[in-house]
């Protein structure tokens, strides 16, 4: 007996140094942490459960009979974050180049079967380079199983992606399945096919980071939603996200500790003229609890703000225009960023605050032959389809198809709330009035002064939330410090809201 | 407190109007001829002296159990090629050279 613990201790111990000192070392250099370091930082200490560490490959072809790779390259198990179990993948670049075979996606689904069985959160660090190719289609079949129960998972558990090192080819597909992409800068890179490739193909030179940097995906592609300057500010992001999320669709959002906001004077942050910019998030964080907001694409398609926030220690998710970029118009990335964000919020219980400030959508030739009738009516779907609690806050102006599609009443908002400086209508005054005084205008021998005369009697009459809320598409106007007071009785009141659908449908056929 | 303005059908935004970030593409010497990838020789296929189109394949390369086709970037004349079949070659290895034909010469 004793000689065999001590054998199983021996294969634990050799199991543990991965691809061994020489290829740590490389690691090392390349400024990486080692896959079991990583999963230290994740994970609330000394609760690692591995699944899996004796795995091996069964492939004989190209040489790979005679190599050893410990745990097929993948460390897999559960622990927990904050006191509640995940399920996690960690992979080690160190063995083989961390690259996928049979037996390591085999290990992956096992944890992610798990994961969906028992409501936990799925978390996979990547770190690989690709697929093994001595393994051919067994390893291309072992991707696919994995993209399977990415979608099977999608809306039950929230799905998390780590980008620790290359991720390309198929391999990125995983990750663009899940909620969230996490990247670190200098060492993150995502592609799905390589510079090599690109050179080949269009004889252009590029590097990876270039290419597919964690700067890339998260100011310029929209792939990622997180980015951090090291791998201990990555996975200590991690472990905040998840302090928003419920374990499951089945739960609730955890509830937390929390402290009032700085007493801020909103009326000096948002100034009362529609065309004057200022920082949006400024107005998010003196309305949301004390640092409890936590951006989401912060460096994505700027012109709108999205994150998780804590409203009398609710989890809530944020949309807000922002004023200070592209003054706030909605486009092609800002629709797909806010729809996804919206429907991540609707499927985990977490009750939607939109705050309004925009112009409409943005006119352009770009904009519309790069689809902005698509783009733009997903946001239209993902706020219909929505049955979370859904609370929109109209802080100025509010015109045209960027008003209905920023979660107003007729998308099924619970509460609509303005500030006596919202501006609901259908264009802007000088829009308006050019349109429909063009004759007029044409024909008068003093244009500036009838047009100035004009915009005045319209700013006049419709310049204000008065008319939206005689029909009811408003149903209170209240006073900017006012609005946390009404966001968390509005919160309280809708706890239990719950919406039946009487129509039996598979799913919607959302525009894409 | 910000410079930029943006002109919607409402007027002009006071704003940040902001540009994507230029990514550099650096355009290699379209007379120089590397490899992509490190790879070995596979066949070559027009030899210094010929003349050759855009697109047209120089040689081959085999990398990663596939057979790349080094084309020309240019219509000109293979100047000279600088390795032999089954040679292995590292990235961005000097394959072959090209010269523009010049035009006056051809006419005259």
């Amino acid at each position: 007996m004793k000689e065999k613990i001590e054998q199983l201790i021996q294969r634990r111990k050799s199991i543990a140094e991965g691809g061994g000192p020489a290829a740590i070392e490389k690691q090392k250099a390349a400024g990486k942490l080692t896959s079991r370091q990583r999963l230290e930082l994740l994970l609330d200490k000394a609760t690692f459960q591995e699944i899996g560490q004796h795995s091996k490959h069964h492939s004989t072809d190209l040489g790979l009979d005679k190599k050893e790779i410990p745990a097929d390259a993948v460390v897999c198990g559960t622990g927990k974050i904050n006191g509640r179990t995940v399920a996690v993948f960690s992979q080690d670049f160190t063995v083989i180049g961390g690259s996928l075979g049979k037996m390591h996606a085999t290990k992956i689904c096992r944890v992610m079967d798990l994961a969906l069985e028992n409501g936990w959160p799925f978390i996979g660090i990547n770190d690989s380079g690709g697929a093994r190719i001595q393994e051919g289609v067994n390893s291309l079949a072992g991707y696919g199983d994995i993209f399977y129960r990415n979608t099977l998972a999608s809306g039950v558990i929230p799905q998390i992606s780590v980008i620790v090192g290359p991720c390309a080819g198929g391999a990125v597909y995983s990750p663009a399945l899940t909620d969230f992409v996490f990247m670190v800068e200098k060492i993150s890179r995502m592609f799905i096919t390589g510079p090599e490739v690109i050179k080949t193909v269009l004889g252009e030179e590029i590097g990876q980071l270039e290419l597919g940097g964690g700067n890339i995906h998260n100011e310029l592609s929209g792939n990622a939603h997180f980015l951090a300057g090291s791998e201990e500010e990555c996975f200590a992001n991690v472990r905040k996200l998840l302090s928003y999320l419920p374990s499951s669709s089945a739960e609730k959002p955890p509830l937390s500790d929390y402290e009032k906001p700085a007493a801020v004077d909103l009326t000096t942050i948002v100034p009362v003229e529609p065309k004057k910019p200022y920082d949006v998030r400024q107005v998010i964080q003196a309305i949301v609890d004390k640092d409890s907001f936590l951006e989401v694409q912060k460096y994505f398609a700027t012109n709108i703000v999205v994150g998780f926030a804590r409203l009398g220690g609710r989890s809530v998710g944020i949309v807000a225009n922002q004023p200070k970029i592209l003054a706030g118009v909605l486009d092609v990335d800002s629709s797909d960023k806010a729809s996804r964000f919206v429907r991540f919020c609707d499927a985990f219980n977490i009750p939607l605050i939109t705050l309004v400030d925009v112009p409409g959508y943005l006119p352009g030739v770009d904009q519309e032959h790069s689809g902005v009738i698509r783009h733009g009516a997903k946001l239209l779907y993902a706020y219909s389809e929505a049955t979370v609690p859904k609370l929109t806050v109209i802080l100025r102006k509010a015109y045209g198809g960027g008003y209905i599609a920023m979660c107003s009443k007729h998308l099924g908002a619970d509460m609509v709330f303005a500030w006596p400086t919202a501006e609901i209508a259908v264009m802007g005054p000088q829009g308006a009035v050019n349109i429909i005084y063009k004759n007029e205008l044409a024909r008068s021998r003093e244009p500036e002064k009838l047009r100035k005369q004009l915009t005045d009697e319209y700013v006049e009459k419709f310049a204000s939330p008065y008319v939206a809320a005689s029909y009811g598409y408003v149903d209170e106007i209240i006073t900017p410090a006012e609005t946390r007071q009404q966001l968390l009785t509005s919160l309280e009141n809708l706890s239990q809201k719950k919406v039946w659908r009487k129509i039996f449908k598979k799913h919607g056929n959302m525009p894409l | 407190m910000i410079a930029e303005q943006l002109r919607l059908e409402d007027g002009i935004y006071e704003t940040i109007v902001k540009k994507n970030p230029v990514i550099k593409k650096k355009l290699t010497d379209p007379k120089k001829i590397l490899a992509p990838i490190p790879g070995v020789i596979n066949r070559v296929i027009h030899q210094s002296g010929t003349k050759i189109n855009t697109g047209e394949t120089i040689l081959t390369l085999e990398a990663m159990k596939m057979e790349c086709e080094i084309t020309a970037s240019i219509s000109g004349r293979v100047k000279e090629i600088r390795v032999r079949p089954g040679e292995k070659v590292e990235k961005n290895q000097i394959l072959a050279v090209l010269e523009e034909i010049d035009d006056d010469r051809k006419n005259g």
